[in-house]
């Protein structure tokens, strides 16, 4: 009998928070839903341009979605990919023990990034400032190719980039769409090859649609 | 219609992000260099060398001897004249010289960037990835006294795609670069 009552209320919690559950998703209406996609221009900083590449990468790529949860706050997730690559001439470096190494050397870096977004707005006009960060992990490849040797190694790694920005609607009405351009900074522990600290900050120039 | 060009030009710069890379000739076909001391061993007081006119060489279907090219041996001594040092008999002599090659073929099968990473063995590259290229290693040694001494120096310098002596200008540039890297040869 007790075991039945037991049952009976247990069962009774699982409906309610089920009930619960269903009214917060019946609830989740975002004041605005917006989606990004930007050609990601990225400088390398700290060891990754003094280690590594010090070239500015013009092959990147980003997409963010963020959904304005009040009225100048909007949580989200965004993903990107950048390319960094140089030739060097002649490259040497200790070998140890007195013993050198040198020779002409191709070298180039992958990252893919995913983040948690959070954001604020600051509407002036026509245009919408904002600030905000995101949290997440990237993921680094980079190869290093000397004649025919070659070297290459991954990482992950804690990414935290706060980024700033601008958005200009151009078409405005039940939904919009319009220019975006926001400034990143990359800050992350990513280490492989001879990089200690992969780090960029990135220029993004993108167009978002929203509704 | 500004804004249309806009976003033209934008997806066009979206779509060149993305795309493979390639390594430069100049990289490929350059030369690796890599030379060691042993470690503690006294060059200033060595002055005099004697430099082995055989070459030793070692490829895919056995060794042989050869004579040392002209232009070979002059990039060498040039090279420690420079520094100093002058010719002298194998038997007077305070160190000898040793030129090998160290030629052969090698496979290239890059299974590719995804390929690797992911780690399916089945995951086939396309036929333009793979190919067989020829490889040499010209290995230079210095030892002390001349005929069967203690090691004192050593450098390699590596090529794809040729090596061995059928490119002077690449290996005549690769022997300058290996004794310009080890100052502690001067006097």
């Amino acid at each position: 009998m007790r075991t039945s009552i037991a049952r009976a209320v247990l069962a009774g919690a699982l409906l309610a928070s089920a009930g619960a559950a269903r009214a917060q998703l019946e609830s989740y209406k975002p004041k605005e839903t917006m989606s990004v996609a930007s050609w990601a221009v990225s400088v390398p900083v700290g060891s990754f341009s003094k280690d590594f590449v010090d070239r500015t990468s013009w092959r990147g790529i980003g997409f963010d979605t963020r959904s304005r949860m009040w009225d100048r706050i909007s949580l989200g997730v965004g993903i990107d990919y950048a390319r960094f690559e140089d030739t060097f001439s002649l490259v040497s470096v200790p070998a140890g023990n007195g013993g050198t190494l040198s020779g002409p050397l191709y070298r180039f870096a992958d990252q893919f990034t995913l983040r948690g977004l959070v954001h604020a707005y600051f509407p002036v006009g026509p245009v919408v400032p904002y600030g905000g960060v995101g949290i997440g992990a990237v993921w680094s490849y980079g190869y290093q190719q000397t004649s025919d040797y070659q070297r290459s190694q991954n990482s992950m790694a804690l990414l935290v980039a706060p980024e700033a920005g601008l958005s200009w609607p151009f078409a405005k009405g039940a939904s919009s769409t319009g220019l975006n351009l926001a400034v990143r900074w990359n800050w992350s522990q990513a280490s492989f090859l001879t990089v200690t600290n992969a780090q960029t900050v990135q220029v993004l120039l993108g167009l978002f649609a929203a509704y | 219609m500004r804004a249309r060009r806009l976003a033209g030009a934008l997806a066009a710069a979206l779509l060149a992000a993305c795309g493979s890379y390639t390594v430069p000739d100049s990289v490929i076909y350059g030369q690796a260099v890599y030379t060691q001391p042993a470690p503690g061993f006294d060059f200033a007081s060595r002055t005099t060398y004697w430099l082995d006119p055989t070459v030793t060489v070692v490829a895919d279907d056995g060794s042989s001897s050869q004579a040392l090219l002209d232009w070979v041996a002059n990039d060498i001594t040039t090279s420690l004249d420079a520094y100093g040092w002058s010719p002298a008999a194998v038997g007077s002599a305070d160190v000898g010289l040793e030129v090998m090659l160290f030629t052969g073929t090698s496979g290239t099968y890059p299974a590719g960037y995804w390929c690797n990473y992911s780690g399916y063995t089945s995951c086939l590259a396309g036929w333009s990835y793979a190919g067989v290229y020829s490889q040499g290693t010209v290995v230079l040694q210095m030892g002390a006294p001349p005929v069967g001494g203690q090691l004192a120096w050593m450098a390699a310098l590596h090529g794809a795609g040729g090596g061995g002596w059928n490119d002077p200008a690449r290996v005549s540039e690769a022997i300058g670069r290996a004794f310009a890297q080890s100052p502690y040869l001067a006097h």
